[in-house]
């Protein structure tokens, strides 16, 4: 029986997942520093209620206009966030990032009261600043995901690496709770940096294992399948 | 892990005597106990015999040790309680059955016997006990906001003004004998620990749907939580409104307190 998934809509990248995110699914964005992590869960977002798919960025640092702002100087062929922002397709947050609580209700209130069927939440790492060791982290984003799963709404969560560096990377609990994880690097290439992506796991659907090259352009990011790095 | 200490004169106590004799304080519109600071201990008396007593940090381990340390005046306390209600146990043996409260609370008399229209033991098994034990602590209290913020919103869709939303919060939060409420001016409300905005709003609630209950170091009426966070977000037209339960009966306190901040979009 086919599964119902939630389409990215970021170019070559529901290919490599064998046609989207499985619904529901909460899968973690990861990479350091500038790898990309914000704008592939905007694009995820813009995509979807460009679809009809309402979303809702959570952001627990950034403030939301800087967010916009940046995804429309970036994505500048993108002209119509405004409008979807406008029309309530597309819902920028920032509630109190030490209050998990408050970030609950929020979310909660999004999916049931506005029926939003993708949900962002940037960054896990600011995220475990509202809980006092990581043991109690662990335990309540177990319950946290058990929630989200029997809500009718699919989330990305992003993530900062620590070490960035392929086969480096030290995982932390929120990759093995996830139900997917896709890491971004900014991989040194002689003199330069080339962004590629790979999705580590993707539970209940086959997906490509290879590290692709991918490339942040004014009409979104594109994801070269078939493509080699080296 | 409940945190509190029980003891049990065994008869209901002649509240207003011992009010007077030791100087302990009430709480306007709850009849049915006093409540005195000793440092740092907390303690709760009930009218239906009971005396509680929580250490100002609510932390087990410190309540066991400043027990220990207040022991004689704590004794005096016992022994003229026990004399102002004609108590006939023993003070010695008082102390001595004394333990740590481990259980919820079974039978409990208010001046409201009821809650909502199933009576008050159904509705706390119903709300809190049972879903915790079953689904856990976070989703219990995700069913019961849940549940508080889709009365709140409908309960807010046809107000005008600020005045008629808080007056129809508190008439519903009355009605349905959630308890007893009030509003409190943000101005001149005790400042809270780590609070970084003045609130909007203040709700204090006595004798909640938590009353009496076992403190546990955590806030438990997350459904009159949802209540005011549902009618407030549906009247500001935003969800960025935080509800933060400061006071509760689960953190040892004789009140629940409601703080509503309201947070940039």
């Amino acid at each position: 029986m086919a599964i119902a998934r939630s389409k990215t809509g970021i170019s070559g990248l529901d290919e490599m997942l064998g046609g989207g995110v499985p619904d529901h699914h909460h899968v973690l964005v990861c990479g350091g520093p500038g790898s990309g992590k914000t704008l592939f869960s905007m694009e995820y977002l813009y995509r979807g209620a460009k679809e009809g798919d309402k979303g809702v960025f959570i952001s627990l640092e950034e403030d939301p206009e800087r967010i916009i702002e940046n995804t429309k100087a970036t994505f500048s062929k993108l002209t119509d966030i405004d409008q979807l922002v406008k029309d309530k397709k597309l819902f920028i947050i920032k509630p109190d990032k030490y209050d998990f609580k408050n970030f609950s209700d929020i979310l909660q209130s999004y999916i049931t009261q506005h029926k939003v069927k993708r949900a962002v939440i940037d960054s896990s790492t600011i995220l475990k600043l509202s809980f006092a060791n990581s043991l109690e982290f662990r335990r309540t984003l177990v319950d946290f995901l058990s929630f989200i799963r029997n809500l009718d709404c699919t989330t990305l969560m992003t993530a900062e690496l620590e070490n960035p560096a392929r086969g480096k990377i030290k995982f932390s609990v929120e990759q093995f709770v996830a139900d997917g994880v896709i890491i971004l690097y900014n991989i040194e290439k002689g003199e330069k940096r080339v962004r590629a992506l790979e999705i580590l796991k993707m539970r209940g659907t086959e997906h490509s294992q290879d590290l692709v090259p991918i490339k942040i352009t004014p009409s979104g990011l594109k994801v070269f399948i078939g493509e080699k790095i080296y | 892990m409940a945190i509190s200490y029980i003891y049990d004169f065994g008869k209901q106590l002649d509240l207003a005597k011992i009010k007077t004799k030791l100087k302990m304080n009430s709480l306007e519109g709850d009849k049915n106990l006093l409540f005195l600071f000793v440092d740092p201990l907390f303690l709760t008396l009930f009218k239906d015999g009971r005396l509680r007593i929580i250490h100002k940090d609510r932390d087990v381990n410190s309540l066991r040790k400043a027990l220990t340390i207040i022991a004689p005046k704590l004794r005096e306390i016992i022994q003229e309680i026990a004399k102002s209600s004609g108590v006939k146990k023993n003070v010695d043996s008082i102390l001595a059955d004394g333990d740590i409260e481990k259980f919820p609370e079974a039978l409990e008399v208010f001046g409201r016997p009821r809650l909502s229209t199933v009576g008050f033991l159904t509705f706390r098994e119903l709300n809190l006990f049972s879903p915790e034990k079953v689904l856990g602590p976070y989703q219990r209290e995700r069913i019961a906001t849940q549940a508080g913020e889709t009365i709140g919103r409908r309960l807010a869709k046809v107000v005008k003004d600020r005045k008629e939303l808080e007056t129809k919060l508190l008439d519903l939060i009355e009605n349905e004998s959630l308890g007893i409420p009030s509003t409190l001016s943000p101005e001149k409300a005790e400042k809270i620990n780590e609070e970084i905005q003045k609130p909007y709003s203040i709700i204090r609630v006595l004798e909640s749907t938590s009353y009496g209950i076992v403190p546990e170091g955590k806030p438990m009426c997350d459904l009159i939580k949802g209540l005011i966070r549902g009618a407030y977000c549906e009247y500001l037209g935003q969800e960025n409104v935080n509800v933060v339960e400061t006071r509760c009966w689960g953190l040892g306190d004789v009140y629940c307190e409601f703080r509503v901040y309201i947070l940039k979009m």
